[in-house]
């Protein structure tokens, strides 16, 4: 019921969609979801807008749930439309949301992953930009370091530092190395994508990360382990 | 009359017996590798028309066998991550394939064609099954992320999602009168959930596995939900209504992957412990108990379990054919 209530009053109160009474019933299609901490992928209540495909900004803004990170907004089936993460406590984020020119839904779902703006937060690099014992981008891993470069021009004032953990426990000298090479394979990158070299810093490490270490023999699925890369907030 | 009765209900059981003892009789299979994967074979599934079936790997890559002869036949690349799961849609035109990359992805199963990248999942997926309805535009999908998303694939439109398991949800699956979809989570549960887009909560949650449960599956006329757990334990549930009608201490080791015969009641499981084994899910009987000598992730069969496919943690794929009877040779229909 609550759901149901806020979902009726964020519907009218955004005013996504302009419309008639009488053209309403089918012409709306709402956009239900949890926005959710990039870190802990905890609900989070974070405040956002709604943006047109033309950049216009479409009703007043609003934000998730405190208690369970729900939102709902309702959308024009056939647009495109862009989420903005338009909160103090988050970076600037801008999710694309594709509305399928039909009447067969009256309801679609999507989550939003927002990461938090402080001093000393991972930013995980997921999937994993590299290959088992590789130091070049791996081939289908650029879209998510594109975002994250998109993501880092729009927060101007932040700085981070790329951190690259091995594959498997090694000779220090053996495992820096691959971590270091990483480290600056990434930052070339964010810079290709527009973020100045000045904002990014890099750190060697020679163990495996404590909090994501190599999964035991046994574990069901999920056991080709890749070291972890993080972008760390060194500045906001 | 009492002593009539008690002569015909005797006489029923005799016949049952005999009937059960006649079904039950132990089948024997031999195996061959027919190819291998780069790294460990995470997930197999055999086509409706068993002319073919599909293989993922830790590699990141699916492969495509022809059946009965088992020769590859194209090997599709494109997730970013290691592909844990994959189906065949019902119409046996499409793939679907989850991976720890966090997409789902459609393939055409007959060009090996990526058609769609479906994003959403905010953690590694990994179920993924295809309704088994004629419209076959359906994908629900399974993450680390503790829900179960249902996707219009031909929309590319991520339709609903499903919350309300507490930890990872590890497999899921449609019922093949296409009412119900079944999960099954590191919480030890299994949700069961109506298709019916409007609905958001499960319908039920059957508890009494005491260990993460790894997959659940439908048989085909939807009366049955075999569901299996990592301490190697599978339980049989009458469906709809939730009865657990079986619990069997089938493996030493995890079990992650089952398959239904169409006769719906003969089961195959398979184990890291390498066996493969078979059950006769009424009676709760092995039928078959075949020692592979490796560790065994996935498993699937044709309709009558003639043959049977298995991925292995050595990247090998294998062949088990049904000797002594023509089930091997002859298994060429739908299911």
């Amino acid at each position: 019921m609550k759901k149901i209530t806020l979902s009726i009053m964020a519907l009218a109160a955004a005013g996504a969609v302009q419309m008639s009474a009488q053209s309403a019933i089918g012409t709306v299609v709402t956009l239900t979801g949890q926005m959710l901490n990039a870190n802990t992928l905890a609900p989070v209540e974070a405040n956002y807008a709604l943006y047109d495909a033309a950049g216009k900004k479409v009703g007043q803004g609003s934000r998730s749930n405190p208690n369970d990170g729900y939102l709902v907004t309702g959308l024009k089936p056939g647009e495109t439309y862009s989420i903005h993460i338009e909160d103090p406590r988050f970076f600037i984020q801008e999710f694309k949301v594709d509305v399928p020119k039909t009447s067969k839904y009256a309801e679609i779902s999507k989550d939003f992953v927002v990461r938090p703006m402080e001093v000393g937060k991972k930013l995980a690099v997921v999937p994993i930009p590299f290959d088992l014992k590789k130091t070049t981008i791996k081939v289908g891993t650029e879209d998510e370091l594109d975002e994250l470069a998109h993501m880092l021009v729009k927060n101007q004032g932040v700085n981070v530092e790329v951190v690259c953990y091995p594959d498997e426990e090694g000779t220090s000298e053996s495992i820096g190395k691959l971590s270091a090479e990483r480290s600056a394979t990434i930052k070339a990158y964010l810079q290709k994508g527009g973020v100045n070299a000045q904002r990014i810093t890099t750190r060697t490490v020679n163990t495996t990360d404590p909090l994501n270490p190599p999964p035991i023999r046994k574990a069901a699925k999920g056991k080709r382990y890749v070291g972890p890369v993080y972008l760390v907030v060194t500045k906001v | 009359m009492m002593r009539t009765v008690r002569t015909c209900a005797g006489l029923a059981a005799a016949i049952a017996l005999i009937a059960t003892t006649a079904w039950a009789q132990q089948r024997s299979y031999t195996m061959k590798i027919v190819g291998k994967h780069a790294d460990e074979v995470l997930g197999v599934f055999v086509n409706d028309a068993n002319t073919k079936f599909a293989t993922c790997s830790l590699d990141e890559t699916i492969k495509l066998w022809s059946l009965p002869d088992g020769k590859e036949l194209m090997t599709l690349k494109g997730h970013a991550g290691q592909v844990n799961n994959l189906s065949f849609s019902g119409d046996d035109k499409w793939l679907a394939s989850g991976s720890s990359d966090r997409t789902v992805r459609i393939w055409n199963a007959e060009t090996g064609k990526q058609e769609k990248i479906l994003r959403g999942h905010t953690a590694e997926v990994a179920g993924v099954y295809f309704s088994q309805d004629g419209n076959s535009d359906m994908v629900a999908s399974t993450s680390f992320d503790k829900t179960v998303k249902l996707w219009d694939v031909k929309l590319g439109v991520e339709a609903k999602t499903l919350r309300g398991h507490t930890l990872q949800t590890n497999n899921v699956a449609y019922s093949y009168d296409s009412k119900w979809i079944a999960s099954c989570s590191d919480d030890r549960t299994i949700k069961i959930w109506s298709t019916d887009l409007a609905k958001k909560d499960p319908v039920m949650t059957l508890t009494g596995h005491n260990a993460p449960v790894l997959t659940v599956l439908y048989s085909f006329d939807s009366k049955y939900l075999a569901s299996s757990d990592q301490d190697g334990v599978i339980k049989i549930w009458a469906m709809p209504s939730g009865e657990l009608l079986r619990s069997i201490n089938a493996h030493t080791d995890l079990v992650q992957d089952l398959s239904f015969a169409e006769d719906n009641r003969t089961l195959i499981s398979a184990s890291l412990d390498k066996t493969v084994k078979m059950w006769d899910i009424i009676t709760g009987q092995n039928l078959m108990t075949f020692n592979t000598g490796v560790e065994i992730w996935s498993i699937d069969c044709t309709s009558n379990a003639g043959i049977i496919l298995l991925g292995c943690a050595d990247g090998s794929v294998r062949m088990l054919t049904e000797t002594g009877s023509e089930r091997g040779r002859n298994d060429k229909g739908g299911r």
